[in-house]
């Protein structure tokens, strides 16, 4: 998730920077502009300086006291910088968000750095502050991004919630395991196990190859998400099948129980891909 | 030699609206294909979590008729 994203990050970054990195003459930005923007044309022709932590401190310094466009484009350039090569997160997102704040930045490079800032937290993990920025900020960015964001912010509500079923539901099973062991009755759910296993194997092993196969059949594929919920799903069912033989019987009880084994094999499939592959929950609108 | 055209609207007879609906492609479906598995399974666990085991009990009374009987001492 954090690299496709990263990934159209830097493609929207191609796609947009021609503005800002193309060198500019000084008649654009009037003749007040003409020194700043040699210094910054120097530094972008230098790969040297434009990555020289002390250079690129001294230009965003310098770059406050700019006029108009050269000063948006020096702080694009110490963002691109920081936020890439240097790795100082904090420091580009302030300089995005100058970007952004300034009235003399031209619409297409302020949502740019808008669009950079959100995906800049969404890479850093930051998704709540990403979807309050993305809110806050809906104006500058496109309607589909930022019900992305959101979609991220919701994704991982989810995936909390199934660790925590999933958690439960061992619990439970623990539980009404460790009480016939108390009273004896374990070997009932051993017998159980024996009597299970041989279907659980058949059908963890069908999920596993076929879907595998057919994952793995066309162009990009991977079937790694279906290996592994065969693997997760047979662990499942046999604990299932245990808990289930030495459970209560009454009617509620058993159903309440197929309730919870149903959900902890949804919530194990579901932790698998947020994990592995998030884009198969791309296509339920998760 | 081949020579590719360009595709003009005209040339579109169809458009299928949907998730992959103009794709034929199995990945168009694989994420179909997962939820199908994870829902198999999800039956699968609850019906082995369910499933209700009755304790074998003998009912009426053994057949005396048919007991082997006891030999008689001399």
């Amino acid at each position: 998730m954090r690299t496709s994203l990263v990934a159209l990050g830097a493609a929207v970054a191609v796609l947009l920077a021609a503005p800002w990195v193309c060198p500019r003459t000084a008649v654009a930005d009037g003749n007040d502009a003409s020194a700043p923007r040699a210094r910054l044309d120097a530094i972008r022709r230098d790969p040297l300086l434009a990555s020289d932590p002390a250079t690129l401190d001294a230009l965003a310094l310098e770059a406050d006291g700019w006029p108009g466009q050269v000063r948006v484009d020096a702080r694009m350039l110490v963002a691109e910088a920081w936020l890439g090569r240097l790795h100082r997160l904090t420091g580009g997102i302030v300089e995005l968000r100058k970007v952004v704040d300034d009235p003399e930045a031209d619409p297409v490079t302020s949502r740019f750095a808008e669009r950079q800032i959100v995906d800049v937290l969404v890479a850093e993990g930051r998704l709540d502050d990403a979807a309050a920025e993305a809110q806050e900020r809906a104006n500058r960015l496109d309607p589909r991004f930022v019900a992305q964001t959101r979609r991220l912010v919701r994704r991982r509500s989810i995936w909390r919630g199934a660790l925590m079923e999933l958690a439960g539901f061992a619990v439970l099973a623990a539980s009404g395991l460790g009480r016939a062991w108390g009273r004896g009755a374990l070997g009932k759910a051993l017998a159980a196990v024996r009597t299970a296993a041989p279907v659980a194997i058949l059908f963890a092993v069908y999920v596993a190859c076929a879907g595998g196969w057919l994952a793995s059949a066309y162009e990009s594929g991977n079937g790694a998400p279906f290996f592994l919920f065969g693997a997760a799903a047979f662990p499942l069912v046999l604990l299932a099948r245990a808990w289930g033989a030495v459970g209560s019987t009454t009617a509620p009880a058993r159903v309440l129980r197929a309730g919870v084994c149903a959900t902890s094999v949804l919530a194990a499939a579901f932790v698998l891909l947020y994990a592995i592959n998030p884009t198969y929950l791309e296509g339920f609108g998760l | 030699v081949s020579r590719e055209r360009p595709i003009e609207p005209e040339h579109v007879q169809r458009v299928r609206l949907g998730h992959g609906a103009n794709c034929s492609s199995i990945g168009s479906v694989i994420d179909t294909l997962f939820a199908t598995a994870a829902v198999g399974a999800a039956v699968f666990a609850a019906v082995a979590a369910a499933l209700k085991e009755e304790d074998v009990r003998v009912v009426g009374q053994p057949d005396r008729e048919r007991e082997p009987q006891q030999p008689r001492e001399p």
